[in-house]
């Protein structure tokens, strides 16, 4: 494990006068996993970016296995070979088979007439060398998430990668899938694969890699094995927010949302309710069940069956709006505004939805403005949104959801691919609408920073099964 | 901001500015060419002409905001004048004759906003066959022919919609504007409009945002085929028969108007303003190109040019913005 994979060496790229990353070094051995966690994102996707595509730098070089792919002295942008990314962002073509996808969308393949059941037999010798056990025949649509990452991988070796970028995977360490992932990222490295491994949270890195980078405004501050990282030394990179930073209101008169024996999908059978004013988060460990009830609770799908009841009336089709449910989703939260409209009618538009006047009439927007200017300064006159940073976006989305006053907010892996800033910002303003009186309700694979938001955690079990298929089972309070 | 700064970072009000220019120019253009074109009596005959297609423009314009297209315009605009004038022909008294053929185009936009939105057949392809459908019932509507003349008691009828002049101006154009001004409202001052402009920008964060996307996408639809439906009146007031063939390559009219005008393909961006000025663009183009004898083969050309160069900018002014 002496050998070189990657070795970045006092690289600089600077973009519009800002330095993304600063004298930036790294290097990983052949077959080994460095974890490279992030304290403020900056440069994480221009890293990325550079590995993946050789994007033009201003200083320093890039070697891979000991060639140099990329230094400033090289013009232009190339497509960087041996480098492949896994993520969640979808990487996979759906309606292909897993063996097609890993065969055949992929560079360098050349035969015209595809001969599935070849293709099968060929993925299923291949996949074994990597002990994993997913069969090639099946559509990728149906995969569970963690085998999706998996097919990702194999698809990477398959087309001729050495190194591997691992980003943000968002499983809670500890749980199956993260350990099934973890075992697969070690088989893969056992035969010479190397992996960089980015993630914002720290315990997965401890248990997934062997040395781990921290790298803060562009630059890699300190890399070293994780055995080096104690308690002490890395605490101040753990999210710690205050233990008891929401007061859980007692007497809930009422339920704010109750989900009764809903079946849709892979839900079976599944009943749990949030009282006015709670904080609930719903651990759904293989991420499979997130979507689904995102879909029933925005009104986009109707449930086969039970019924979902929003401050006790039923949530019909089309009266999200009316319900007062909000939906937030964490990532990417630029998907979340509209960039077409101005900082003022984006944190107007759902405010809008309980005073149709507040278009027609300025005053009303003036009055918005000056009560938030307070909170984001002059972001509130900015147009389009799209140029503000991630603080501010997050700002901006979450203090719509302010202005509005939802009775439940619905917050979809909310702290997904973000900073320890960013963490506490988010979980500042989870505060502030908490305190409107809202109810909260979280939808994430991970426990581990949503917790510090929640009052309650309920764990999604066996969601396709027969034996108390859909209960929830409270493991914390 | 400065409020000049700011004014000029609407979404579309550049784009505006270069619409109003272009139109300056070629009205300048066409003036030196011939003495005859800048004359009121043109002027005042080219804003007839230009009433129909802002009023089948303005209709366009709401849909492509919500990020759909419609292209049974054209065809919606023939079943209005078939139907219109078939039941005219037959004796029925105007209004009602003119509210039945309406309440039908509205129907249509109904059925159109339905598959788009509930079936979910892409936009394109479920008014393509509505536009085959209304085709054929504008076809069907006098078996197969023509109607004849709709008779003198419909003499009301045709100065409303076409020969009559109010303060100078023909009524058409005032019941052009009339319609440009309340959509105008609908889409700055409006929930709905505020809505249709969300779905055509984000249509993930509307759902998300609790809009009720079905119902916007179909009163956009519903609207399209309203304003599809009086430009068929005015066609019918206009010849005094009903035509099988009224309303073709309407649609393709509608579009190229609301792009001229600035309204984006990509949905969620463009003013209504952009799609009046662009309707005179159209219009005065059309009649500059006619008027300097330029043969029609030429004139689709320059237009389908145009049109090509216009929607190229659209598409790189919204990458540009997505890559700041």
């Amino acid at each position: 494990m002496h050998r070189e994979a990657l070795r970045m060496n006092n690289v600089i790229q600077r973009r519009g006068g800002v330095n993304l990353l600063d004298h930036f070094d790294l290097h990983v051995f052949e077959g080994e996993v460095l974890g490279l966690f992030f304290t403020d994102n900056h440069g994480k996707e221009d890293l990325i970016r550079l590995l993946l595509r050789n994007t033009p730098i201003d200083y320093g070089s890039v070697r891979l296995r000991g060639a140099v792919v990329n230094s400033y002295r090289l013009p232009g942008e190339s497509a960087g070979a041996g480098v492949s990314l896994v993520s969640r962002d979808e990487l996979l073509i759906d309606e292909m088979t897993v063996a097609e996808n890993v065969f055949v969308m992929r560079r360098g393949f050349r035969k015209y007439i595809i001969d599935a059941s070849l293709l099968r037999a060929q993925f299923g010798r291949f996949a074994a060398e990597f002990g994993a056990t997913v069969d090639g025949g099946m559509p990728a649509r149906d995969l569970p998430f963690v085998d999706r990452l998996i097919v990702q991988m194999l698809k990477a070796v398959a087309q001729g990668s050495r190194l591997i970028i691992v980003k943000d995977t968002g499983f809670s360490p500890g749980s199956a899938e993260q350990i099934k992932l973890r075992q697969h990222v070690r088989r893969f490295a056992d035969s010479g694969i190397s992996f960089l491994y980015i993630s914002g949270d720290t315990a997965e890195l401890l248990d997934v890699c062997d040395r781990i980078a921290v790298a803060e405004r562009g630059r890699v501050m300190s890399a070293v094995r994780k055995e080096a990282f104690g308690e002490r030394d890395f605490g101040k990179y753990y999210f710690k927010p205050d233990q008891a930073p929401f007061a859980s209101p007692g007497g809930h008169a009422g339920a704010a949302l109750e989900f009764s024996g809903v079946c849709a999908g892979s839900l079976r059978d599944m009943s749990f309710s949030v009282a006015e004013g709670e904080g609930v988060l719903l651990w759904d460990r293989s991420d499979s069940a997130i979507e689904k009830i995102v879909r029933l609770l925005s009104g986009m799908e109707k449930p086969a069956s039970g019924r979902i009841l929003v401050g006790g009336a039923p949530l019909f089709r089309w009266t999200g709006a009316r319900a007062r449910v909000s939906i937030i989703r964490g990532t990417p939260m630029r998907e979340m505004v509209f960039e077409d409209m101005s900082y003022l009618e984006n944190l107007c538009f759902r405010a809008a939805d309980r005073l149709p006047s507040l278009w027609r009439k300025g005053a009303f927007r003036r009055l918005v403005r000056e009560e938030y200017a307070a909170l984001v300064g002059g972001d509130i006159d900015l147009l389009p949104p799209l140029r503000l940073s991630d603080e501010s976006l997050y700002s901006l989305v979450y203090l719509r959801e302010h202005l509005y006053r939802p009775r439940l907010l619905v917050l979809v892996r909310p702290f997904l691919n973000t900073d320890i800033r960013l963490k506490m910002h988010i979980l500042s303003l989870v505060r502030m609408i908490r305190d409107t009186g809202a109810a909260l309700l979280i939808l994430d694979s991970s426990v581990s920073d949503s917790s510090a938001i929640a009052d309650r955690i309920l764990d999604i079990n066996d969601l396709g099964g027969s034996e108390g298929a859909g209960s929830l089972r409270g493991v914390g309070a | 901001m400065n409020p000049v700064k700011r004014a000029f970072s609407i979404g579309g009000v550049r784009w505006l500015l270069v619409s109003l220019a272009l139109l300056a120019a070629m009205f300048l253009v066409f003036s030196s060419l011939d003495p005859y074109f800048g004359q009121p009596f043109n002027v005042n005959n080219m804003l007839r002409s230009a009433a129909p297609i802002l009023l089948i423009s303005i209709g366009q314009s709401v849909v492509l905001v919500t990020g759909n297209i419609d292209l049974s315009i054209g065809s919606v605009v023939g079943m209005s004048c078939m139907t219109s004038a078939t039941l005219l022909t037959k004796g029925f008294h105007p209004l009602a004759a003119s509210a039945i053929a309406l309440l039908l185009c509205i129907a249509f936009g109904l059925f159109n906003g339905e598959l788009v939105a509930r079936v979910k057949i892409p936009p394109y392809i479920a008014t393509l066959s509505t536009m085959m459908i209304c085709r054929g019932i504008a076809q069907v509507a006098n078996g197969n022919h023509d109607t004849g003349y709709i008779g003198a008691g419909s003499y009301g009828f045709r100065q409303l919609f076409y020969h009559g002049d109010t303060l100078r101006i023909y009524n058409v154009v005032w019941i052009a504007l009339l319609v440009w001004g309340a959509t105008f409202f609908l889409l700055s001052k409006t929930r709905t409009g505020r809505h249709m402009y969300a779905i055509g920008n984000n249509l993930e964060a509307s759902r998300l945002s609790g809009v009720n996307v079905g119902a916007t996408v179909d009163k956009a639809y519903m609207l399209s085929a309203f304003t599809a439906g009086l430009a068929g009146l005015i066609l019918v007031a206009q010849a005094g028969y009903g035509a099988m063939g009224e309303g073709n390559l309407y649609e393709v009219y509608a579009v190229g108007v609301a792009v001229i005008g600035g309204i984006s393909t990509l949905g969620g961006r463009g003013l209504l303003v952009g799609t009046a000025v662009g309707s005179v663009i159209w219009v005065v183009l059309q009649n500059g190109l006619t008027r300097t004898t330029v043969i029609v083969s030429i004139q689709n050309i320059i237009i389908g040019i145009l049109l090509v160069v216009v929607a190229a900018l659209d598409v790189g002014a919204r990458i540009r913005r997505t890559n700041l």
